[in-house]
């Protein structure tokens, strides 16, 4: 089995200083197809040299014609495709996720996935699950026969800690409008005619009135 | 929101409730006569004889602290509450006042569990018996807590388990097998006089298991059934045997002191009689004929004496009013020829499980559907139909009005049937002691009553699996829980309108239960399948012939205490259903130097929820659109942490495919207590205590797909084909009170607001619009924003006493609250469990579709009519104005 390294895509940068604790991690990857006997079997590691950096190296094997038959097999039955992660961090011992796309959106990809893995601020994994795209969008071309690439594409996701009310910045905003009324009137930005309109439309009504009942006075003693 | 005074009572009420009794007592000195309970639920309270109702009542605390030890009632009520340190109250009986009180502490912690209490003679006595050696005995005033003397112990190392108490005496079997004594002690006397028997002077040599038990219900004589055969009674320092049989083993007997002489009274259940109660003179041993009573229809389970009062009457007769406990808790009020006086279902002051039932449309309403159902037939046979329905109804109409009065009556109690906006329901409750209670939601009143004793409550699931839309087919109700000794599964099907068993009646299975759902797919019969998951991941489906119509079925297994989730993918492979594991997650999350998490809350969707818009309009006239994900449960879990101290996560999982939407961690913070996190539509928001702050927030999530759709509209969404994240908009608020459940409004078609409902321990039910919770308020609104209705942020929530929705009522210890769809799409209807039971219906943005309730039709047809003869007066005076005109 050569092995082939796949998409890398280090998102999430932006939340790296979030995390409390930095270290590595290795996600051992085990399919459950074309494995002779066993349950599972090895399909390719993912590893990180940092959890704060996040970014991964990703090797994983090839599939062959026995691999894609099985898929279709599964595909045929609306099966599933079921994978096997064990994560392996500086501190924690190897933990086993399962997760599983169906066997039909996976060939449809073109044997594209996504995988996410969620880590808590103390380094711990809660969740490394895999997605398929749907299937009607960008499709990849397939070369039948010869060799069969898996695109993986990795994205380390944080347990952010959640939002908090916001006191502090409310209180400001309380604090900077109690400044401006102290300091005089609020700078009024408004048009002309967006302030006066209460005063602008009676003067108008009262002209139109009055414009509309006089030119009718003297034409009345006609007869 | 609020409503007038002239609504009070219109559209809910209120059930109070005090628990399970454990103590009662008659109140006889106070001119109303009243009976004085303290219950499991650490109530206080007076109940009326006559209907039942409670007169007054003291909800103490919950906790152990709460617990009531002692009642005692002569011409004020006693209390002892408590568990080291103990509170010593005075109660005022007529108004349940608090006249006096103190507080005493134990010295030694230890063995206060093992306290018991009485009063004698204006003192209050406590007696702690220290197994194998000695008995403390302490005296005090009743009413300042002086002690009279110092703690006198009595040495008496025969003093075990087993002891019983009957006050003042204290008594023990003791010695080795086959040569046990029978020793009883008064231990408020000052000369010690330890009255020593042998036991098998008393019962036969062979048989004795160490049973003994006081006689029930504050027993004139001390005295006690010894081996389920005997009663003994302590008379003049000696034993003696009352020579009267007791009946059987699960007896409850008390002597009761008679208007002119004593009487042991005895209850039961029988199996073929019913309840049962006999009464026996205690000097003469003759039974009391007119105290006698054996009611084939009336079932008590396990009665217990609790409290028996014995007048005579003015012809020389007992009469007697006797209060039963049953195992059902339920309390029934009897005479002493066994006619029930009321009855008082308290097994509803502890509902676990609630379950709305639509009603079945009436005889007419379904000949006309099953009209329209028929659709093969010439178009004769269909005209001819037709005409015999339209004849069928002229008939009803016609009858209607001959008996219109008494329509009017009978519609009023006991018609079962679906009303005009379907705001009709029944409601069913199962209990924590196993007893499943219908009930019509308008009024209140209970429809029907099952109890059955080996439902295990711990754990439990209720499903509607055929609603009362199909006639002729019968409305069908799943309860699942599990067995109470096996720890196997328990099914019971009822129909919920008649409460009678149907289909699976009440089975048990084979095997403990991992998980069970409802099939999606109805079979021809229009009864949705149930399927369960054993532990060892075999799955079984009810019934067998819907197991064809397991398909895309998927169920998730989450384990509290190690908070790991899994999921399942059932499918039906042609031979049988089965399930195969397809994903994990490990929420715990066991990091380096922190214990993992515990799950303490999974909030899914309403099951009857369906959510019509896709967006929300923005100021700009775009959309933003929502994350619609019907799979989406929301996970809350709580542990420790070496840096935060106590941290919630919060994990939003797609339980089909197992994927993670959205997460996010409060650090120093606690779960609620009860289950407090309310999903609906896109929205997920979740109840927490922030332990740096020491109040409770409200954390609010919505979930967004972005401006753009991920699927083409119409669409059907795919767990298993959709790779992207949904962008998570989040906002946390204070909430100003303590909050003890929380729930969101349901409506038909999810198109009115979406308002939340918080109960809070104050008592009140408060309502707050999800505007107010909306994450995305900005604190300095732009005019784009103010033009969409955000409002500016302020991080406390404003809980207005015009939102309360119960207006003066309390709620005491409000558990759960529980929303359902009307059949309307404004209204809202809502029942609240805890101690009480409140229902009431909501309507989060104002009535729209229904006229108000104080619309004047008589106004309206009053200016019709006028309007009408005013056109045509009009018409007359115009006319003849014109002819007047002509003749000028």
């Amino acid at each position: 089995m050569k092995h082939l390294q796949a998409f890398v895509l280090s998102l999430l940068l932006q939340f790296a200083a979030c995390i409390d604790y930095d270290g590595w991690m290795n996600i051992k990857i085990q399919h459950s197809i074309n494995c002779g006997g066993e349950k599972y079997c090895a399909r390719g590691t993912i590893s990180l040299q940092s959890l704060r950096a996040g970014t991964p190296i990703i090797e994983q094997m090839q599939f062959n014609e026995q691999h894609i038959n099985e898929l279709n097999e599964l595909a045929a039955v609306n099966g599933f495709y079921t994978i096997r992660s064990l994560v392996t961090t500086a501190d924690t011992k190897e933990s086993e996720f399962l997760s599983s796309v169906k066997a039909k959106t996976f060939l449809d990809n073109g044997l594209s996935d996504v995988i996410n893995a969620w880590v808590l601020p103390n380094g711990a994994v809660i969740a490394v699950s895999f997605q398929v795209n749907n299937s009607s969008q960008t499709r990849l071309p397939r070369n039948v026969g010869s060799v069969n690439k898996i695109t993986s594409n990795f994205y380390l996701r944080q347990v952010e800690p959640a939002a908090v009310p916001d006191t502090a910045s409310y209180i400001q905003k309380l604090e900077r409008e109690r400044e401006a009324r102290e300091k005089g009137e609020l700078k009024d930005n408004r048009s002309f005619l967006a302030k006066y309109w209460m005063y602008i439309v009676p003067i108008a009504i009262f002209v139109m009135l009055s414009g509309a009942t006089n030119p009718e006075t003297p034409a009345q003693p006609a007869r | 929101m609020c409503i007038y005074e002239d609504q009070i009572g219109k559209f809910d009420w209120r059930q109070t409730y005090v628990g399970r009794i454990k103590f009662s007592q008659f109140d006889t000195v106070s001119t109303a006569k009243k009976l004085i309970v303290a219950t499991e639920e650490n109530v206080l309270a007076a109940l009326h004889l006559k209907t039942g109702q409670i007169v007054w009542r003291h909800v103490f605390e919950s906790a152990s602290s709460g617990n009531i030890q002692l009642l005692h009632v002569s011409d004020k009520v006693v209390t002892v509450t408590g568990s080291n340190p103990y509170l010593v109250r005075g109660w005022d009986s007529s108004t349940g006042v608090l006249i006096w009180e103190w507080s005493l502490t134990l010295q030694d912690n230890d063995h206060a569990e093992f306290s018991e209490w009485w009063v004698q003679h204006g003192l209050l006595v406590h007696m702690l018996p220290i197994f194998n050696s000695h008995i403390e005995v302490t005296m005090y005033n009743l009413m300042s807590g002086q002690n009279r003397g110092a703690t006198s112990k009595l040495p008496a190392p025969w003093v075990n388990e087993g002891c019983v108490l009957t006050p003042p005496y204290y008594t023990c079997v003791s010695g080795n097998m086959g040569e046990q004594r029978l020793l009883t002690v008064d231990v408020t006397s000052n000369a010690v006089q330890i009255i020593n028997k042998p036991l098998f002077d008393y019962i036969s040599l062979d048989v004795f298991d160490g049973n003994m038990r006081p006689l029930d219900a504050n027993s004139a004589l001390p005295g006690f059934i010894i081996d389920e055969k005997k009663v003994l009674l302590i008379k003049n320092n000696d034993f003696e045997q009352l020579n009267i049989d007791i009946v059987g083993a699960s007896v409850s007997a008390t002597i009761i002191e008679g208007p002119s002489e004593q009487i042991l009274l005895q209850a039961w259940d029988d199996k073929t009689m019913g309840f049962s109660l006999i009464a026996h003179s205690v000097s003469t041993g003759k039974e009391v004929p007119e105290i006698k009573c054996s009611d084939r229809d009336h079932r008590i389970p396990d009665p217990e004496l609790a409290a028996v009062m014995c007048t005579k009457t003015a012809r020389e007769q007992h009469a007697c009013r006797i209060l039963i406990n049953g195992a059902d808790d339920a309390i029934h009020f009897v005479q002493q020829a066994g006619r029930v006086l009321w009855t008082r279902e308290e097994s509803l002051a502890n509902v676990v499980a609630v379950e709305f039932v639509d009603l079945p449309v009436s005889e007419t309403d379904a000949a006309i559907e099953s009209e329209f159902d028929q659709k093969e037939g010439s178009i004769w046979a269909a005209f001819t139909r037709r005409l015999q329905s339209q004849f069928q109804q002229l008939q009803t109409l016609l009858h209607g009005l001959q008996h219109a009065d008494r329509a009017v009556a009978s519609s009023n109690t006991n018609d079962l049937v679906r009303d005009y906006f379907n705001l009709h329901k029944v409601i069913v409750l199962v209990t924590e002691v196993g007893k499943i209670i219908g009930m019509d939601n308008l009024s209140g009143e209970v429809l029907w009553r099952r109890y059955e004793p080996s439902l295990s409550t711990a754990s439990l699931a209720v499903f509607t699996r055929r609603t009362a839309r199909h006639p002729p087919l019968d409305a069908y109700l799943t309860i699942v829980g599990t067995h109470e000794e096996t720890g196997n599964g328990l099914i019971i099907s009822l129909n919920p309108i008649s409460g009678e068993l149907v289909g699976e009646r009440s089975l048990q299975l084979d095997g403990r239960l991992l998980q069970c759902a409802m099939l999606h797919r109805a079979d021809e019969e229009k009864l949705h399948g149930l399927v369960v998951l054993y532990e060892d991941e075999t799955i079984q489906v009810f019934p067998v012939s819907s197991a064809p119509l397991v398909e895309d079925m998927y169920m998730y297994v989450a384990e509290p205490e190690t908070a790991y989730v899994r999921g399942y993918a059932l499918r039906y492979d042609g031979k049988e259903a089965r399930a195969q594991a397809i994903w994990s997650l490990r929420l715990g999350g066991a990091g380096p130097g922190s214990p993992g998490h515990r799950i303490v809350h999974a909030a899914a969707r309403a099951r009857l929820e369906r959510t019509h818009s896709p967006g929300r309009a923005l100021a700009d006239r775009s959309v933003l659109y929502k994350y619609n994900n019907p799979n989406l449960v929301l996970f809350l879990t709580e542990g420790p942490d070496p840096v935060h101290k106590e941290v919630v996560r919060a994990v939003a999982v797609d339980v089909a495919s197992g994927a993670v939407a959205a997460a996010g961690s409060h650090r120093r913070a606690r779960a609620a207590p009860h289950h407090q996190a309310v999903h609906a539509d896109h929205c997920l928001a979740y109840l927490y205590r922030s332990e740096k702050h020491r109040r409770f927030e409200i954390a609010s999530m919505e979930l967004y797909e972005g401006k753009e759709r991920w699927l083409p509209a119409g669409a059907a969404f795919s767990s298993f084909a959709s790779e992207r994240a949904p962008a998570v908009e989040r906002q946390a608020y204070i909430v100003p009170a303590a909050v003890t459940a929380a729930a969101v409004t349901v409506t038909e078609r999810s198109l009115t607001d979406r308002h939340v409902l918080l109960a809070l321990s104050t008592g009140a039910v408060v309502e707050v619009p999800w505007a107010f919770l909306d994450p995305r308020r900005p604190l300095a609104p732009t005019a784009e924003q103010r033009e969409e209705g955000l409002l500016p942020y302020a991080p406390e929530l404003p809980l207005p006493a015009d939102a309360v929705l119960n207006y003066n009522r309390t709620l005491h210890r409000v558990r759960a609250l529980h929303t359902h769809p009307a059949g309307i799409e404004s209204t809202s209807l809502v029942l609240a469990t805890g101690l009480d039971l409140f229902y009431t219906r909501v309507a989060p943005s104002k009535t729209f579709d229904l006229l108000k309730d104080d619309f004047d039709y008589h106004l309206i047809s009053i200016v019709l009519v006028a309007l009408v003869v005013a056109s045509y007066g009009t018409k007359h005076f115009a006319s003849r104005k014109m002819l007047k005109m002509a003749w000028k």
